[in-house]
């Protein structure tokens, strides 16, 4: 094949292949990718500059609505932020139940992503297959919460409402046959050949250059990097919860498909530990009257990697918040993945990295 | 079958999955390629000012013909995120509007549907 001709292919803004709106104006010659430029910042919508404005109720409102997907994650670090600002303690089923609720929200988020990347390749049958498995952490999240996604749950030193033992028998008994899905699925998925032709060495990022991005959650540790908020700086319940980071070592889109759904596997069990022991006893908590003087900061592992809350009080309100999301797809990492890459392949490498705009762009 | 192009303009994102739940169990809706082949637009997100050009160009090409339907809290009047919204604009956006924080999948479906028998009647 020779060079063909070359043109410009314009995907996005608004594109039903992705959550977010963000636009890449390719330079394709022949079959390939000569350049990509990527436009972002349609997600700007202010969130840290406007939590200061508001009361502290209506802040944990906005908090939990930064991101859709990663909504409880938001909502924990932010939680966290404000217990160590003001000493409070959070109880053992409180901190139980937390584990519990940020694992279904990664189960549905993971399951969903990969499920997006099925039907990208064509895959139809098996992203349906794993959409069944998200509609079931989705309504384990209404269990939880009362919402099937942004649960309105966690208040500072605990929880806005209980798990009963009803629902928790109920997801005691859900959970191994969820299990036993998705370990199938994975099982049916991992030699499949048509499969590993379309992605096993497309869009690779190396470790190197993941490093060099200091990228985040499933990007970083599908190319190799052992990068987990749960385990480098443990919080709610995850210290006694023996719990160990999933790597995959390729950096293509096989590698962080595989990743998805073998971190939302590692979840079920850490769900069924969380659950099995589940502590008795106080769960609620409480929004604090007034923030003291002084300065706090929290993390958590999101769905898509690291979230920091840094908050500054000034006695009584939130002087200064800010938030740190995990690195996205940004100019220099579209670059990188797509340089060269096959048209054919452009959306699905993509849709591999799950960019999460609303997260990247508070 | 139904067609639907949603349209993004900074939303959190949990509306967007939702109408990706709705769409998935509906055998009558679907996705469309393109917005000027769908029989919906779906509006999500407080149409932030980033946003707001791309969005007004694909309604000023396609209101006359394909219906708007606004989902979720933020798009209909910028809650949580301040202004913003349909509500903000300069000028009336013909359609209907689905409040909720996010709405459920079936009262996205039901809201979609009702929106193209309106447009057909």
């Amino acid at each position: 094949m020779g060079e063909g001709v070359t043109y410009s292919l314009v995907l996005g803004p608004f594109h039903p292949a992705w959550r977010g709106p963000q636009r890449f104006d390719l330079r394709v010659s022949g079959e390939r990718i000569a350049d990509v430029e990527y436009h972002d910042g349609f997600n700007e919508r202010g969130c840290a500059e406007r939590l200061p404005r508001l009361d502290l109720p209506q802040a944990l409102h906005l908090v939990t609505r930064v991101c859709g997907t990663c909504s409880f994650a938001h909502s924990l670090a932010f939680c966290q932020a404000i217990e160590q600002l003001c000493n409070l303690e959070v109880s053992e089923r409180a901190q139980a139940l937390r584990v519990v609720t940020a694992e279904f929200e990664r189960i549905a988020s993971h399951t969903r992503a990969a499920a997006a990347l099925l039907h990208t390749l064509g895959m139809d049958s098996y992203a349906s297959d794993l959409r069944h498995l998200r509609e079931q952490a989705q309504q384990a999240l209404q269990a939880l919460s009362g919402a099937r996604i942004i649960p309105d749950l966690c208040l500072p030193g605990g929880l806005r409402r209980d798990l009963t033992q009803r629902d928790r028998e109920t997801l005691l008994v859900a959970l191994p046959k969820l299990n036993r899905s998705l370990f199938r699925f994975i099982d049916r998925l991992i030699d499949h050949r048509p499969l590993l032709a379309r992605t096993v060495e497309v869009g690779v990022l190396t470790r190197a250059a993941a490093e060099q991005f200091g990228v985040h959650g499933p990007l970083a540790r599908a190319s190799g990097i052992q990068r987990d908020t749960r385990t480098d700086a443990p919080y709610a319940a995850y210290a006694r919860l023996n719990f160990k980071p999933i790597t995959q070592d390729g950096g293509d889109v096989y590698a962080r498909l595989m990743l998805l759904l073998l971190e939302a596997y590692e979840s079920i069990k850490l769900i069924e530990a969380a659950l099995a022991e589940l502590p008795a006893g106080e769960w609620r908590g409480e929004m604090p009257e007034a923030l003291p003087k002084g300065q706090a900061s929290a993390t958590a592992e999101g769905p898509h990697g690291l979230i920091r809350y840094t908050l500054e009080g000034d006695g009584e309100r939130l002087k200064h918040v800010r938030i740190d999301t995990p690195r996205q797809l940004d100019r220099l990492l579209t670059r990188t993945l797509l340089a060269q890459a096959m048209l054919d392949n452009v959306v699905a490498i993509i849709v591999s990295t799950d960019p999460c705009l609303a997260c990247a762009e508070h | 079958m139904i067609k639907v192009f949603r349209i993004n303009t900074g939303s959190c994102g949990g509306c967007d999955v939702e109408i990706a739940a709705a769409i998935e169990s509906s055998t009558d809706l679907a996705w469309a390629e393109t917005p000027e082949s769908a029989d919906a637009l779906l509006l999500t997100g407080p149409i932030t000012a980033s946003s707001q050009p791309a969005f007004q160009a694909l309604y000023d090409a396609l209101h006359h013909r394909v219906p708007l339907l606004a989902v979720g809290r933020c798009a209909i009047d910028g809650h949580p995120f301040g202004r913003g919204g349909v509500a903000a604009q300069a000028q009336e956006f013909a359609g209907r509007r689905l409040d909720g924080c996010a709405p459920t999948p079936s009262a996205i479906a039901e809201a979609i549907r009702q929106l193209v028998v309106e447009q057909t009647l």
